[in-house]
């Protein structure tokens, strides 16, 4: 162990390396919220007056509300009048290559590694970038492959402007405006965000993808993002999420709504690695978001897929409601705390139709003084016969000041279901372990292979070189840890 | 207290309050001004909080309009007069102590030769009233008085009890039955008990509830347990009253170095039922089992809310609920495990399985891992299914009626608990019990 103390020691000390702050001449409201700041972002974005409204309703319902207080987090209250609700990069004009894009930008996304300037060069893997910038889209690549296949992938403010009925139709059709405290805040706010829509048996033609990036000092960020997959189309959608460093929290409430239509399938991955905080807590993302997809077509199917290890504090349960029968509905997630991060994240399954499944993998990492809880409900009413769940949620323990939670919830009202939940808290093994050092690794290495292993069943859902990144993530994230 | 203005009370609470200052005079311990305080520190608590709601989390799926939409009289005077001698239990040969709506009746009770001597045992009055100055302090201590309002509401109006102490080293040859017995109409019983085993004693304790009659009635009972180093208790909650009785039962344990424990609550009766039980391990290498089974029918609903705080090195505990919800009846099941910073090599497990046998059923279930430390083992698992229809086709196969293979199926589920009950006429009592109400249960239609 002491061979690799020092080793371990510069690892754990290292900066965050994606903290930095790009210096863009941002159009940013002061800070505050009011029925007048909400009128601004939607005359500045030149909405309709429906949106309007609806954005109203949603401040209106959110003033009654509450922060929710029955999570197992501990962070001071958030002041929401002293964050700045709209930050736009001042250029607006739309771009067709990224030749156009300012140069600044794609410097930013270089020292985060985000190959957006050699995608185009990348034989094979083919991954248009919406890439979101703070809050306005400045880069969206492939429109011409997916606009050829009849899928619309576009900023959400876009869709509004071509495609005014769709997003009408589904926009808060899964998360409602006045659902929860943090989701009706972003009904109220939301800046920007991705829209998709997949026509009836098409097959996306590649994996679709949003960078998110928070950046302006103290700004908010409330993406919104509406995917709609008809009639027995497919629809795989990566999001991955890193922001520069910061010394004061900042606040993340974003909202997602998918929608599947019958024999539909969305496969929706996240990749989080926003900033943390350092050691001793300071600073951090908040990252409370509502995310939530709708299984309304028979046989129609919702995959959730998310690998965390950023923020200081999460708070993110992406549910499916399974309404068709015949729906499945996955989660499967890898959930990191070190140092002071706090976690509580797991998903809802509510099983309405017939013949309904559910899975739900979560793996859950504390290292350092990290507090993760797992919080899930697996609900099966009257009508949904046959309804079947499988959930399984293990901690790995690492270090003495950690803390590892479940809180599953299970309400089964159908003498036909079968649900089933298991639950296993532990330390990495010492048996484990010494089989490994014996074989010739290193402390670090049979750590990270064990940890791997621990999660593999999550990242094999994970799209090819997703997976790739988030097996790093983790190694970086934890090494150091043991000890 | 009675001068609090009524629109600070919380609702429901009025009538409670009201009694307080009709009988506080006639109370266990209202000679004795220590209880008479705590009993008013009490009272003002409950006045504040009132009775849980399903907004707080710890209730959420148990509506408690039943128990709260009507008033129930606490007894005092003029119990319920059933002959006890009809509620024993064939071949249990045991020390019996019995209440009569809460109230202890020393009458029929084997107060004077309980446990062959070697306990020393008081009705909680002449405890409070007389009882060593000293020793009065610990009564109540682990009793989780803030918790919520039934144990505040028991905190004031406990209408009676006993307080025992186990000698240290003593092994008591025979099981220590506690009969509460409730039958006035819309009677409130709320008895408060205590009990001490000393470093390395042994004993077994049966809780018993049963009804004298077919009214409702509203049991409220707090019970704590201390247990000394290396003391061992065997404790059963056996709940078989009638279908319209109302109870909270409330037990509370804290455990020393290496000591044993287990409880084992089996609930075939009452209308609506809740079940705290709390354990503490406080020491290192202590053991606690906890073990649950409930045959629900008509419009039963039973809540059993489990809570295992490992607080000490190298204890172990092991906790294991069935249940079958027939008909229209609701099971709710909260389990938590709570491993505390300083209790590495803790093994902790809990199962909870339930069948549901009717479209009307109900199950809510919550395991709760709570963790602290690094070097621990713990798992829960749950599982809600229906009968396996392969053991149904097989029993049918071999000229069994669907009717007789459904109970004997269900009565295979829970008797992997019934097992576990060490007291050979006790277990055999409840498995026919449980057989009965099964079959029983058949002639009712509704049944898938």
């Amino acid at each position: 162990m002491t061979t690799t103390e020092k080793d371990l020691t510069s690892l754990v000390q290292r900066e965050y390396k994606e903290g930095f702050v790009t210096d863009i001449d941002a159009d940013t409201l002061p800070p505050g919220l009011n029925e007048a700041v909400i009128r601004t972002i939607s005359a500045k974005k030149e909405e309709p007056e429906f949106l309007l409204q609806w954005r109203l309703e949603a401040y209106r319902r959110w003033l009654e509300m509450d922060a929710p207080q029955w999570p197992h987090l501990r962070y001071p209250p958030v002041d929401f009048q002293n964050i700045s609700y709209y930050s736009a990069p001042k250029q607006k004009k739309l771009l067709d290559s990224l030749d156009e894009v300012d140069p600044k930008l794609l410097e930013t996304y270089t020292k985060l590694g985000i190959p957006i300037d050699e995608q185009k060069a990348l034989a094979g893997v083919k991954v248009a970038v919406d890439a979101v910038f703070d809050s306005v889209s400045v880069a969206t690549t492939f429109k011409k492959t997916l606009s050829e296949a009849g899928v619309i992938f576009c900023p959400l403010s876009e869709a509004l402007k071509d495609h005014p009925g769709l997003v009408r139709k589904y926009l808060g059709s899964v998360v409602p405006a006045g659902d929860n405290f943090y989701a009706a805040l972003n009904s109220a706010v939301f800046s920007e965000g991705s829209f998709v829509y997949i026509p009836p048996g098409v097959r996306c033609p590649m994996e679709l993808s949003t960078y998110f990036r928070i950046n302006a000092m103290n700004t908010g960020q409330f993406e919104r993002t509406l995917i709609i997959a008809d009639q027995d189309s497919y629809v795989s959608y990566l999001e991955g999420c890193t922001a520069p460093q910061r010394d004061e929290n900042q606040l993340h409430a974003a909202v997602v709504e998918l929608v599947a239509l019958e024999g539909a399938e969305i496969k929706y991955s996240t990749v989080q690695n926003w900033y943390p905080g350092d050691e001793e807590g300071r600073g951090g993302i908040y990252n409370f978001v509502t995310k939530r997809g709708a299984c309304q077509g028979k046989g129609s199917k919702i995959s959730w897929t998310q690998v965390e290890t950023g923020s200081a504090i999460t708070w993110k349960y992406p549910s499916v409601i399974l309404q068709g029968d015949h729906s499945i509905g996955e989660f499967y997630s890898v959930a990191l705390t070190n140092n002071c991060q706090q976690a509580d994240t797991g998903t809802k399954m509510i099983h309405i139709g017939q013949n309904t499944k559910s899975t739900i993998i979560s793996k859950g990492i504390s290292a350092g003084r990290g507090q993760n809880s797992y919080r899930g409900l697996v609900k099966v009413l009257k009508g949904a016969e046959k309804a079947r769940n499988y959930s399984q949620c293990d901690s790995l323990l690492m270090g003495d000041r950690c803390g590892a939670h479940t809180f599953p919830y299970m309400e089964v009202k159908n003498p036909s279901a079968v649900v089933e939940h298991e639950a296993t808290t532990s330390r990495i093994g010492e048996d484990q372990l010494f089989y490994c050092r014996q074989r010739g690794l290193s402390e670090e290495d049979a750590v990270s292979m064990i940890v791997n292993g621990f999660c593999k069943e999550v990242f094999k859902e994970l799209p090819m070189e997703f997976a790739v990144e988030a097996q790093k993530l983790l190694g970086i994230s934890l090494e150091g840890a043991v000890g | 207290m009675q001068a609090l203005p009524d629109h600070l009370l919380a609702p429901g609470t009025g009538h409670y309050i009201e009694q307080f200052g009709q009988l506080n005079h006639c109370l266990p311990g209202n000679r004795d001004q220590w209880s008479r305080d705590q009993r008013k520190t009490s009272l003002a608590r409950f006045g504040k909080i009132g009775f849980p709601t399903q907004k707080d989390e710890d209730w959420r799926y148990t509506p408690l309009r039943p128990i709260t939409g009507k008033s129930f009289d606490l007894v005092t005077d003029d119990p319920v007069a059933a002959d006890a001698g009809k509620f024993g239990i064939p071949d249990l040969d045991s020390y019996r102590v019995i209440f009569r709506d809460g109230v202890l009746d020393p009458n029929p009770s084997d107060l004077d030769q309980l446990g062959g001597g070697h306990i020393e045992v008081q009705p909680v009055s002449s405890f409070l009233d007389d009882g060593p100055e000293a020793r009065k302090s610990g009564f109540g201590e682990i009793i989780g008085a803030e918790e919520h309002g039934f144990t505040a509401l028991n905190s004031a109006l406990f209408n009676g009890g006993v307080v025992m102490t186990l000698q240290a080293g003593a092994v008591v040859d025979k099981p220590i039955e506690l009969i509460f017995i409730s039958g006035r109409k819309l009677a409130m019983a709320q008895p408060r008990n205590r009990i001490v085993v000393e470093r390395g004693s042994k004993m077994q304790v049966v809780e018993r509830y049963v009804s004298a009659g077919p009214h409702p009635t509203l049991t409220n009972s707090a019970t704590e347990i201390v247990l000394d180093e290396g003391a061992e208790a065997d404790y059963y909650i056996i709940q078989t009253q009638a279908k319209a009785a109302y109870q909270v039962c409330g037990v509370w344990v804290r455990q020393a170095a290496a000591s044993r424990f287990s409880c084992r609550t089996v609930t075939l009766g009452g209308a609506l039922v809740r079940n705290n039980l709390c354990a503490e391990l406080g020491g290192a290498d202590a053991h606690c089992d906890m073990y649950g089974a409930y045959s629900l029918s008509g419009r039963q609903h039973v809540d059993n809310h489990t809570t295992m705080i490992h607080a000490a090195r190298n204890c172990t505990s092991n906790e294991l609920y069935k249940g079958v919800l027939d008909q229209r009846s609701r099971g709710v099941f909260r389990g938590r495990i709570k491993v505390e910073p300083d209790a590495q090599k803790t093994d902790a497990q809990q199962a909870n399985n339930t069948l549901i046998l009717s479209r009307d059923a109900e199950i809510d279930t919550k395991p709760q891992l709570e963790i602290y430390a690094d070097d621990v083992k713990c798992s829960h698992g749950a599982t809600i299914g229906q009968m396996d229809g392969q053991a149904l086709f097989y029993l049918r196969s071999r000229g069994i009626d669907r009717q007789e293979a459904e109970s004997l199926l269900t009565y295979a589920f829970v008797s992997d608990v019934l097992g576990q009950i060490e007291i050979d006429s006790l277990r055999r009592y409840l498995e026919k019990v449980l057989g009965e109400q099964l079959i029983h249960e058949d002639e009712h239609p509704g049944r898938e």
